[in-house]
């Protein structure tokens, strides 16, 4: 039959459309796994208070190396203008590196850096005075083993299923066929296994968030597969504060110095959270805050420069999160000298209507257990800061408002809230500053645990300035879980 | 008889080769064996080799170039466990070229291998993280 002069005819032409059909199914596959790979990253911001300017780095998310880095700088008002070095580095060498000019007017401004190949690099930043390094990663291209597996054996399965045909059409025993036909079922058995098992398979303990990363992790993340289990969790930091020359009314250089609380050695291994490597809040005697995001000169050693308007005991807390998981919280406080000192800050308002930087702000309080604090802006323009729509800081009880630094160091309540942003439908990664669409209103919820009066901050930006409206709240007993 | 002889021993060896090929492409060792990382800081590029991390004794080899360090000695931590070793010299074979003894790394995991140099140049420390299997 497979003999016949017709069939010999037609055997070339079947053999031809198979091959083509495998080759078009492995070009459509093999397109969707790429896509899918650990490659397909997201944007990374970093806010970084260098010098006197409040910066948000964004590093747009890469595809490929050797490719472009795309990194835009957003400035926010009353940002002097001038020009900023960004570098990018790997194993202590600069690779690349552009210079962008901050304009007066703020907003964002892009730079092109070039990075050659995948692994940890760092982003360095100098504005002529001071330096930051934005340790990021470059990712590879992973395809995992059961993608492998699943891509392997169709493949396999149209070569067997060539060989079938071959066999069956122009061997006089076409019964051999059943060899290949064999061999087509059991590489079609793995391709189905591999494709069943890609839902369950624990992905492989993650270069960066998990593990030190280092150009072989990131390239095979899966020769750790075994490791998916572990607990990668570290030791919490020691945070020391050195400020020596802090006087009212002058420009202080504030240095931390993180160490591990089991080795003593220095942290050099923190994530990027919330949009920042520490989130430093200072609190000043008469009840000023500041919410800044110090940058990284060196392992464990992170600086920041603020002016304190008036000499005392200011509190100090840093939230970051180390490489395994887990935000902590580390609080100390600051002296500082006389000098210029401005007039204290006097007690804020509770709820109402107020103005704030020129913005109309109504605050309204519903108090029980939890309370919820909703703050009204006029319009609808409000631009997320630090990945959320607002902040609010609660520390409290506070007994005396001379020395709210000092009783705030120690206070039993120091909390963070947020107000997150909705997701937008069909969007996957957060919007960045640029996008004014927020709002008005700003909802925050917080279970007091203990009465007594708290200070309470409320922080959003719109018009890429940083609004901070101070509030002074008494939470009654029956306001608190009993 | 002979052609129709020929042919199953062609066709079971090409069966066979596609498999072995299918098989070895899935399970070829990816990575391992000698790990090398490189940093550089302030006067000195320092090179870091070890053959295949593993519990027990491992032995490092340094290069050391743009400077000559007086003393190079290596610092074993591992971070998850907050457990720090005692630092290891690193003895000098030739010039620019160090290496350690056995290195006793108790536990499989993620360690960071310190790296400090002392010298006229100066002194830096160059952390390397090591996966010990």
């Amino acid at each position: 039959m497979g003999n016949s002069p017709r069939g010999r005819r037609a055997a070339p032409l079947v053999i031809a459309r198979v091959l083509m059909l495998c080759a078009l199914a492995t070009l459509l596959l093999g397109g969707t796994a790429r896509a899918d790979g650990v490659s397909s990253g997201a944007d990374v911001q970093v806010a970084q208070t260098l010098g006197t300017r409040d910066l948000t780095v964004v590093l747009r998310r890469m595809d490929i190396a050797p490719g472009p880095l795309h990194v835009d700088v957003v400035t926010h008002a009353g940002s002097a203008p001038g020009t900023l070095k960004l570098r990018a580095s790997t194993a202590g060498t600069t690779f690349s590196e552009t210079t962008i000019q901050l304009g007066g007017k703020p907003g964002s401004c892009s730079g092109l850096l070039r990075v050659d190949q995948p692994g940890p690099w760092e982003l360095g930043l100098d504005d002529g005075t001071d330096t930051a390094s934005i340790p990021f990663l470059v990712p590879a291209r992973v395809i995992p083993p059961w993608e492998r597996a699943t891509f392997g054996g169709f493949v396999a399965a149209g070569v067997f299923l060539v060989i079938g045909l071959v066999v069956a059409m122009r061997v006089r025993r076409p019964q051999l066929a059943l060899i290949p036909a064999g061999g087509m079922v059991a590489s079609l058995a793995v391709a189905i296994t591999g494709a069943m098992l890609s839902a369950s398979t624990p992905a492989p303990p993650a270069p960066g968030a998990a593990l030190d990363p280092t150009i072989n992790n990131i390239q095979d993340p899966y020769a750790n597969a075994q490791m998916s289990t572990m607990d990668f969790s570290r030791p919490p930091v020691n945070l020391a504060v050195h400020s020596p020359n802090a006087r009212a009314g002058g420009l202080t250089e504030v240095r931390l110095a993180l160490a591990d609380g089991a080795t003593g050695r220095p942290v050099d291994d923190l994530l990027v959270h919330d949009n920042a490597l520490i989130h430093l809040v200072v609190i000043s005697p008469t009840g000023r805050l500041w919410h800044l995001h110090p940058v990284r000169v060196g392992p464990g050693d992170y600086r920041v420069k603020l002016t304190p308007p008036e000499a005392g005991t200011y509190a100090v807390a840093a939230e970051l999160a180390r490489r395994g998981g887990g935000v902590q919280l580390a609080r100390t406080t600051m002296p500082v000298a006389d000098g210029t000192n401005s007039p204290a800050e006097p007690v804020p308002a509770g709820a109402g209507a107020r103005v704030v930087n020129g913005n109309p702000v109504d605050v309204a309080i519903k108090p029980g257990t939890p309370t919820t604090i909703t703050a009204r802006f006029g319009k609808a323009d409000l631009q997320p800061w630090l990945g959320m729509l607002g902040h609010l800081i609660v520390v409290g009880p506070i007994t005396d408002d001379s020395r709210v630094g000092a009783v705030a160091a120690t206070a039993p309540t120091w909390a963070h809230v947020h107000s997150m942003i909705p997701q937008s439908p069909g969007m996957p990664g957060k919007p960045d500053e640029t996008v004014a669409a927020y709002g008005p209103d700003v909802p925050f919820t917080y279970t007091f645990a203990a009465p007594g009066r708290y200070r309470i901050w409320l922080q959003a930006e719109r018009g890429y300035t940083v609004l901070t409206v101070p509030l002074q709240i008494e939470v009654r007993p029956e306001g608190v879980p009993q | 008889m002979d052609t129709q002889r020929r042919k199953p021993v062609l066709l079971i060896s090409v069966v066979a080769v596609l498999v072995a090929a299918i098989v070895a492409w899935l399970v070829w060792p990816s990575g391992g064996g000698e790990q090398v990382q490189r940093s550089t800081q302030g006067a000195y590029t320092v090179q870091l080799s070890v053959d295949d991390p593993h519990q027990g004794g491992n032995v490092f080899a340094l290069t050391v170039t743009g400077a000559a360090p007086d003393v190079v000695t290596i610092e074993p931590v591992m971070p998850q466990m907050g457990h720090a070793l005692a630092p290891s010299p690193a003895i000098a074979e030739g010039p620019g070229r160090y290496r350690t003894g056995d290195v006793l790394l108790p536990m499989a995991g993620q360690w960071e291998i310190t790296v400090s140099l002392r010298g006229p140049s100066g002194a830096t420390q160059h952390v390397f993280p090591l996966l010990v299997k």
